[in-house]
């Protein structure tokens, strides 16, 4: 009978052991240029797919879609894009101008292997009457995830820096 | 010698006793008698009282308990007919009593049926100084009365059928079924395709079923259990539809109307749900959390 408890002991302890709360890291990403532009442009809306606006990191793979474990966003993704906007333009937080709406469908590394892959990003924007949809592939080949963050801060850059160029043309 | 002779005076005295008792038993017999055991009471009705005669019997609870006396016009107001009657005194005549007109048998003959009914009171005429029996129409007297009405209506009735059925109007009515027979097929047709869209619907949801438990998703799923709540809905009124397609008749319409309202919302919300099913699928997915990736471990 003792050893049947010492058993039991034994075995609840060794839940605690084995189960380790993992270690999760947060990113934010980092805009490179600031535009300025030439027109008044107002921010009115800022739309993130479901599956997207959440703190959770997605990636694909040829198995479907799935979040990282132990890598998320400091806060919900629409949060993290406005971010990006607004430090890309500081011009369009503000009460008036044309209205740009943004609608970002998807943005998230699609792995080939462990290390390669791509990064998918697509959006489509409305300036007033005009639309266009915003599609960009990146090809990655990256050590770890800090270098993943990196790859996706660019494909970001690109997306911010065609974006002004657009807005530009139909200003 | 007086054996021999005839006494005529005491003959003559003999027959005129005779005759006064003759008289006497008659007279007892008939209106004296009469008088005594029988009380004369008056009725007053203003409705037909055909085939009911002086001498005819007045009954109570289908004993005869007396006659009716005489029957006459009221002068005074000629829609109004008096009927004096007898009745036996012992049967006492009170607030409650009314009399009907009754048939006998197939002689067609009328009698006076007296009975008792509440809300009825006795009256008095004053000018013949008798006791008013209250009359109520009697079933016969209520269809013979409104009989002329009913012929009447029939008459009317027969001919707007007549009318409806006038050359010009029978070849309107055909030209109404023709056009109904041909709506019906029309909306035959329309349940056939709405079943094959339904068809469709439904692989179109086994389709999409089977690659979201590829994915392991949740809300998808929701979505298109919803989605097929909503072709399941679909289908029962579908098979309403068909139901009141085979049977319907100007009752049925309106409801087939309806149907056929409730039947365009619910086809729109397919429609509606299909369409964020294929536009944004995306907006859909409930990923679950999976282990952490090899490039997550790698530092």
């Amino acid at each position: 009978m003792k050893k049947f408890f010492w058993l039991i002991i034994i075995f609840m302890l060794s839940a605690c052991t084995l189960k380790t709360t993992p270690y999760e890291t947060m990113h934010l990403l980092e805009i490179g240029s600031t535009y300025n532009l030439s027109c008044n442009i107002r921010l009115s809306e800022i739309k993130v797919a479901d599956y997207l606006n959440t703190e959770k990191m997605v990636y694909r793979d040829a198995k479907g879609m799935h979040y990282f474990a132990l890598n998320k966003w400091a806060c919900s993704f629409s949060c993290i894009i406005k971010q990006a906007l607004i430090n890309s333009f500081p011009s369009i937080y503000q009460n008036q101008g044309k209205d740009l709406s943004i609608y970002i469908l998807s943005f998230e590394p699609y792995f080939k292997n462990e290390k390669k892959g791509e990064i998918r990003f697509k959006a489509i924007v409305k300036l007033e009457n005009n639309v266009k949809t915003f599609y960009i592939e990146h090809h990655f080949d990256v050590q770890n995830f800090e270098e993943l963050v990196f790859r996706m801060n660019k494909t970001l850059d690109q997306f911010l820096r065609d974006l002004y160029f657009w807005i530009e043309e139909n200003c | 010698m007086l054996e021999g002779r005839v006494n005529y005076i005491l003959v003559g005295l003999f027959i005129l006793l005779m005759v006064v008792v003759s008289v006497l038993t008659i007279y007892i017999f008939t209106k004296f008698g009469e008088k005594g055991e029988y009380k004369k009471y008056l009725i007053i009705t203003t409705e037909s009282i055909s085939g009911l005669k002086e001498g005819a019997g007045v009954y109570y609870k289908g004993v005869q308990v007396g006659k009716v006396e005489k029957i006459s016009i009221d002068p005074k107001d000629q829609n109004t007919v008096k009927i004096k009657v007898l009745i036996d005194k012992k049967l006492k005549v009170i607030d409650g009593m009314v009399a009907t007109l009754g048939i006998q048998g197939i002689t067609g003959l009328s009698y006076i049926n007296i009975e008792k009914k509440t809300g009825f009171k006795l009256g008095y005429d004053k000018k013949e100084k008798l006791t008013i029996i209250p009359m109520k129409p009697s079933q016969l007297q209520k269809i013979t009365s409104s009989l002329p009405e009913v012929i009447e209506n029939a008459n009317r009735v027969l001919l707007r059928i007549q009318e409806i059925l006038s050359p010009k109007n029978t070849k309107k009515i055909d030209q109404l079924i023709f056009k109904a027979d041909k709506l019906l097929a029309e909306l035959n047709q329309a349940v056939i395709e709405t079943q094959k869209f339904i068809t469709e619907g439904k692989k179109l949801v086994k389709v999409t079923q089977n690659k979201i438990e590829t994915l392991d998703v949740e809300k998808i799923n929701v979505t298109v259990e919803k989605y097929q709540k909503v072709a399941k809905a679909l289908e029962k009124l579908i098979s309403q539809l068909k139901i009141l397609t085979q049977n319907a008749n100007y009752e049925t319409l309106p409801r087939l109307n309806s149907l056929l309202e409730k039947l365009k919302e619910t086809s729109q919300e397919l429609r509606d749900l299909s369409h964020k099913l294929s536009t944004e699928p995306y907006s859909l997915i409930n990923i679950k959390e999976s282990k952490p990736h090899p490039l997550e471990e790698r530092k």
